[in-house]
């Protein structure tokens, strides 16, 4: 039986997923790639990402797929993916739905 | 030389933000952390030159990898991020750094929040592991044949039972009950967003923790010295009695069984009055050993408790304290126990109505060395019908 997925990601979750949907990553480039990304907006810390990480294996939206010395290696699985996308959509549709209200446009 | 000062820690660890707070306070007049210790919340300090020290805990990670411990995985995402391990403390991690640039270690409310829900599930499932632990032991206290202890004076060596149990409880089990439902409460305070209240539940648990041991250790002790002091009670193994000081007179000779006390026979009556804390096998000194246990002899309805041993010194020993202490040994002509040898020596003798069998003989246990039995009966009817026979 499949697992409910996470109602909402948060934004470290999302930023991770987002890092993770570049390619594998360890955690350390993980942060980097977030730092980096965000242009140093976003700044998760260790035991932060950790969290996550051990969150998102056990929910099986990322795996383990390599071990060199201290840092594991991960890879988003197609149900993280699935979430990441969804995620995306969503903010998406916050976005549109935010300019529509105040008239915003895009132009 | 460095001075080290100790102080207890005015927070419960889970409170990660007070906690550190506290620590980098100390740390700004001076007092460098050396050691947590969660036993009694106390920390070491090393003083020193003022330092901006920052510290962080996280829960200590789960370990589900085979290929590469949690933990391992987890310093090593710190330490490029500018924090260094410093030590475990029991579920928790604790880190420092002295870049001012490193972010913290938690950033988000809700990875904060789940860190401590992994940890109150540990604590959970603790004090539901640790309950019938403390069951068992309360059922020996209360199951055993103390009422023999109590009617033969060592009142004091139950008390002190009573008080290992009653320090476990206040030193163990409750501050851990209490912390996990002060960590419960604490955990719903954060995820309203509301600010911690853990100081005041950290004082009243602290105190539990603190009186409860001073109280419990004393007790015990003193118990002991009075268990000590008790009338002198006939060792037949000397002085290096082993714990609880209690010779094994106490244990084996004094509870002499009256068929009258029960309905059922003396042999289920002994068995069900027997303390499942009295140790079987008394180890003396040099591997030597006594091994106690109990028999029923059909011949003469004795209910006999033997001791054998497989060295000469240690029988003689225990023969020759029987006899400086003035009890009376005879040769026996007849033998109520049949143990189906011909070359069986053995003496007897009486004490307090009772009567007591040393047999001797050679290689009864398949080995090279001697076997000697020691034997008390323990109906005092029957023993006083026999010796009177052997007496004649």
């Amino acid at each position: 039986m499949p697992k409910k997925p996470l109602d909402t990601l948060t934004e470290p979750m999302f930023y991770v997923l987002m890092a993770l949907a570049e390619g594998p990553l360890c955690g350390i480039d993980i942060a980097e790639f977030i730092r980096q990304r965000s242009q140093g907006q976003v700044n998760i810390g260790p035991a932060t990402l950790y969290t996550i990480l051990a969150k998102f294996e056990k929910e099986t939206y990322i795996k383990e797929i390599m071990v060199e010395g201290r840092k594991r290696t991960y890879q988003i699985t197609d149900r993280g993916l699935t979430a990441y996308q969804q995620e995306i959509t969503r903010l998406q549709r916050c976005l549109n739905d935010a300019h529509m209200k105040g008239g915003i446009s895009n132009d | 030389m460095t001075k080290t000062v100790h102080r207890f820690a005015p927070y419960p660890i889970y409170d990660f933000e007070e906690t550190t707070k506290w620590l980098e306070e100390m740390a700004a007049n001076g007092y460098i952390l050396k050691k947590y210790r969660t036993f009694l919340r106390t920390a070491s300090f090393t003083k020193g030159a003022p330092q901006n020290i920052r510290y962080g805990i996280t829960p200590k990670p789960k370990s589900i990898h085979r290929s590469l411990s949690s933990l391992e995985e987890l310093t090593a995402i710190c330490e490029a991020q500018g924090w260094h391990y410093m030590e475990k403390i029991e579920n928790y991690c604790l880190f420092n750094t002295t870049d001012p640039q490193a972010p913290d270690l938690f950033t988000d409310q809700e990875s904060y929040l789940q860190s401590l829900k992994t940890i109150l599930k540990k604590q959970y499932r603790s004090v539901l592991l640790l309950l019938p632990c403390l069951l068992v032991y309360m059922y020996i206290l209360c199951s055993s044949n103390w009422y023999y202890i109590i009617k033969n004076g060592n009142f004091f060596l139950l008390l002190s039972h009573w008080m290992i149990f009653i320090e476990l409880l206040f030193t163990s089990y409750i501050p851990f009950l209490m912390e996990t439902f002060y960590l419960r409460k604490y955990v719903k305070t954060v995820e309203k967003g509301e600010p911690a209240k853990s100081s005041k539940f950290h004082k009243t648990l602290h105190k539990i923790t603190v009186w409860g041991a001073v109280f419990a250790v004393l007790s015990v002790y003193i118990c002991l010295l009075f268990s000590f002091k008790q009338p002198a009670i006939q060792s037949i193994a000397g002085a290096s009695e082993p714990f609880p000081f209690a010779s094994i007179q106490d244990y084996y000779l004094q509870p002499v069984i009256s068929k009258k006390d029960s309905d059922d026979n003396a042999v289920n009556y002994y068995k069900k009055t027997r303390s499942p804390l009295m140790p079987v096998i008394f180890d003396y000194q040099e591997n030597a050993s006594v091994h106690f246990a109990d028999d029923v002899t059909d011949d003469c309805q004795l209910n006999v408790t033997y001791v054998e041993t497989n060295y000469d010194w240690l029988a003689e020993s225990i023969l020759n304290d029987f006899k400086k202490n003035n009890q009376i040994f005879f040769s026996a002509v007849c033998q109520p126990l049949d143990i189906g040898e011909d070359d069986i020596e053995t003496y007897y003798f009486i004490k307090n109505n009772v009567l007591y069998l040393l047999q001797r003989k050679d290689n009864i246990i398949v080995s090279s060395s001697l076997t000697y039995y020691l034997q008390y009966a323990l109906d005092p009817e029957e023993t006083a019908r026999i010796s009177a026979q052997h007496l004649k």
